[in-house]
Formats: structure tokens, sequence, C-alpha cells
């Protein structure tokens, strides 16, 4: 089998862009994290099983 | 990416050369994660913090220096083969964490940047729209490194 050489940060950004579905975009960012995070911000992808806006949640009080 | 064609070098004549405009080192300038731009104005400053230490009569007798970084603020308008991939910039520029700068001619104004709170979109009635980024980058590349790394992660 050959060997598959590890795609660079641009080419992984210009996929990243490419993905048309903001949840298919998130999910794409989480798995590449390490590369995508040094170039674009988290809080724009959230986890795909993340809350969007972690403020909306219910409060819950004592 | 600046247009289809390099810019059209300017002609000079005389005892001297001048640099003029925003030109590269013979490939185009490219921004990670700006799929195209039409470059307006970059602006860089070395700054560092300074802290003035003084004698018993108030006099400065000691200056401590840390944190030399360069300060940017970069200007473009985004651009694209059409209106809705010039607008797909507009709207990426606000996700960006780092500007990675390469093919500058100008050396100091490649590398990675901290992009900084304030990224401003412009879009105005009938002119074009535009961007500006402020930015910076420490000069210890080490220290750089690290502020420019991917965000603590859980």
């Amino acid at each position: 089998m050959a060997d598959e050489k590890a795609p660079t940060v641009d080419e992984l950004v210009k996929k990243f862009q490419a993905i048309e579905k903001h949840s298919d975009r998130c999910k794409f960012f989480h798995d590449n994290f390490a590369a995508l995070a040094t170039i674009f911000r988290p809080v724009h992808f959230p986890k795909p099983d993340e809350p969007a806006v972690p403020s909306e949640q219910p409060v819950v009080t004592a | 990416m600046p247009g289809a064609i390099n810019p059209i070098q300017e002609t000079q004549i005389g005892a001297v050369a001048y640099l003029f405009g925003i030109t590269n080192n013979g490939t185009p300038i490219a921004m990670t994660g700006v799929a195209s731009m039409e470059l307006d104005s970059d602006d860089v400053n070395l700054t560092w913090k300074e802290k003035e230490n003084t004698d018993t009569t108030g006099n400065v007798q000691n200056l401590v220096q840390t944190n030399f970084k360069y300060e940017r603020t970069v200007k473009f308008m985004p651009s694209g083969a059409n209106r809705l991939t010039a607008a797909g910039v507009a709207d990426a520029v606000f996700t960006l964490q780092n500007l990675v700068v390469a093919n500058y001619k100008v050396n100091t104004f490649n590398g990675s940047w901290r992009i900084k709170p304030g990224t401003k979109v412009s879009l105005k009635m009938d002119d074009d729209a535009s961007i500006d980024i402020p930015c910076e980058k420490y000069v210890n590349a080490a220290q750089n490194t690290q502020l420019t790394s991917a965000p603590i992660n859980g």
C-alpha cells in the first residue's frame, strides 16, 4: 500500500472552506482540530453534539 | 488571490530605487483562509512594553523592555471569481483565529499573526467592500509560535 501524504494546512483549509453545510464543516473542523484551529476560531465551529449557544441552556438552580 | 496576473511593475528612473506599492517576492501574496483579496494598505509597527525604574529622586535610571512585537493593520478588498465568492471571503474573515501570511517582498510582513479584537468588514454604498484586520506577531519566534498555536482543546 502506498504511503498517503498528510495534507498540508493549506489543503485542509481549502477542503474545509469548500464544505457547504455548516454542520459538516463543524465536524470536519473537529476531525482536523490541530491544524484548522491554528487558522480558524473554534467558537464559530462548535462540536456537532454541542449546543451552539450554551448560554441558552436552562439554568439549573439548587 | 490577488488578480489573475502579478502586479505590473512600475518604472523607476534615477540614482536610487524606492520601495513602491505592496510587492510580492515573485509569488502572489497569500493569506491562509482568505481565498481571494485585493490589498489596499498594510501597516506594521514595532512596539514593546516598557517599565521605567527610578532612583530615589524619581529620575529614570533603568528601563525594562519586554514583549517585543509587531502590530499590524491590513486592509484589503474581498474578491473572487464572482460576487458570491467575494461575499464568502467577507464572511470567512470573521472566523479567522490567526493570519498566516506569505510572499511579501518585505519579509517582516510574512509569518503567523495573532488576530486581535476588531476585525472589520465595511460595506459601502457606491464603493468596494473593505476589510480591516488588526493583528500582532511577537518578535521572539518561540513565543509567537505558542501564541498562534491551536487553542487548548478540552
